[in-house]
């Protein structure tokens, strides 16, 4: 356990029950740019102007800096993995499309390489083999694309999430707002059981509302929602703030 | 009951077609619904499913697996990566972005319509059709159209499950069709 100097910006990480440097600071010591939850919030007891945030309890701190300096990056483009120039330069933009003024990211070219195609999957299933993960939902409709070969590569079963009255059997459903007015996702009753360990795939992710939906199908059949898996991230659309806490993973982000 | 397209004794298939869940009455009275998402839950099932399909087309030259939305997609993709082919989305009207070629075809009440995106084929290609289930043969029918008319040889379509009484095979004419249950 390392000791910090109280009242100083770039603190390595301590274990103190009343000030407890602000996250963000460690973020910039090591490098690292995790999503925690914080808990509490405390003005500092050494009446230094600053506020600290304090987790729980500090073992949850030392547990979640361990966790972090072993966790690999979020993104893959900060990986600078070999394969990603490859992947990117096969996405097609296709202005004003659905309406004017978006820029679609359109996947559809990238399944017509073979190659760039199959290092995309590979990319997932190396992350995810071996993580006891035991469910992958997909998001309909492009999420059946990139889901199923994940599944099939890391043992895991798919789970479609369907837009309304699509699924045949008893589902149950998650209302969730768009820009104007509201749709729902779907899922089968006793497709997931409780206390499985899920991934969430879709092509793309934007406002995150979709991904949010289905990350509250998933938990409230009791399933762990261990990460949401994209191919290309919008992050000027601050979707990865609407995930609830959840980590999300992207090959490829576009601005 | 086994297709007789596939080797009979294939041990595969008995797991395969127990996976299957019938739903009674949907989407509409009268209708037996044939459910794969049970299949996607078993896994050993869902694997045996894509290899009995790789198994057959792996060494045929076959560039294309076309896919029919949407849950063509979940079949195809994975059928495409292992025989290294494209994938292609025939999709419903207004999904694809790009520019488009459209196929119009009949329903029971009306008319649908499907959508392939210009330069995704070439003329030449060799091409499978993917779908869960094959009922009337509609909609395989305006698939095949849609390829043929970029010049592509459809080589034959693939679905997991037929409803031989609708008489689809028919419908595909001279196309051949392969299924796993019927």
């Amino acid at each position: 356990m390392l000791k910090v100097d109280e009242c100083r910006p770039n603190l390595t990480l301590s274990c103190y029950a009343t000030h407890v440097p602000i996250l963000s600071d460690i973020y910039k010591a090591f490098e690292i740019t995790p999503k925690i939850t914080f808990q509490k919030t405390y003005a500092c007891s050494c009446s230094c102007s600053r506020i600290h945030t304090h987790t729980s309890c500090c073992f949850t701190l030392q547990q979640n800096y361990k966790t972090f300096r072993e966790r690999e990056p979020m993104s893959a483009y900060k990986d600078k993995d070999a394969r990603i120039n490859g992947i990117k330069d096969q996405i097609r933009v296709v202005p004003n499309f659905p309406k004017p003024g978006i820029m679609f990211q359109d996947i559809t070219t990238l399944l017509l390489k073979p190659k760039e195609f199959k290092d995309t999957i590979d990319m997932f299933v190396e992350r995810y083999k071996g993580k006891n993960i035991s469910v992958v939902a997909g998001i309909e409709a492009r999420g059946f694309i990139f889901g199923p070969p994940i599944a099939l590569a890391i043992g895991a079963k798919f789970v479609p999430l369907r837009k309304p009255k699509k699924l045949p059997g008893k589902v149950i459903s998650e209302e969730y707002i768009l820009e104007y007015g509201r749709d729902c996702l779907e899922m089968h009753v006793g497709a997931v059981e409780s206390a499985e360990r899920a991934l969430v795939v879709d092509d793309l992710i934007a406002t995150g509302g979709t991904l949010c939906a289905a990350i509250n199908l998933l938990e409230r059949v009791g399933a762990e929602v261990v990460e949401c898996a994209c191919v290309i991230e919008l992050p000027d659309l601050k979707g990865r703030e609407r995930l609830n806490g959840k980590p999300l993973y992207v090959l490829v982000e576009s601005h | 009951m086994a297709s007789a397209d596939v080797k009979a004794q294939d041990p595969r298939i008995a797991g395969i077609s127990s996976a299957i869940r019938v739903i009674p009455d949907f989407p509409k009275p009268g209708i037996m619904f044939q459910d794969i998402t049970t299949l996607l839950l078993d896994t050993k099932a869902f694997r045996d499913t894509i290899d009995l399909f790789v198994e057959r087309y792996k060494d045929k030259n076959i560039s294309v697996v076309a896919g029919i939305e949407a849950r063509g997609f979940i079949f195809g993709p994975p059928i495409a990566l292992a025989i290294g082919a494209k994938f292609v989305p025939m999709r419903k009207p207004k999904k694809l972005p790009g520019e488009v070629i459209s196929e119009e075809y009949s329903l029971e009440y009306g008319k649908d319509v499907m959508e392939m995106h210009v330069g995704a084929v070439q003329a030449g290609e060799r091409a499978l059709i993917v779908d869960d289930l094959v009922a009337t043969g509609g909609t395989l029918s305006a698939a095949i159209r849609l390829l043929e008319r970029v010049g592509v040889h459809v080589v034959e379509c693939a679905c997991v499950i037929e409803l031989p009484e609708l008489k689809g095979r028919e419908r595909l004419g001279e196309k051949p069709l392969f299924v796993l249950v019927s």
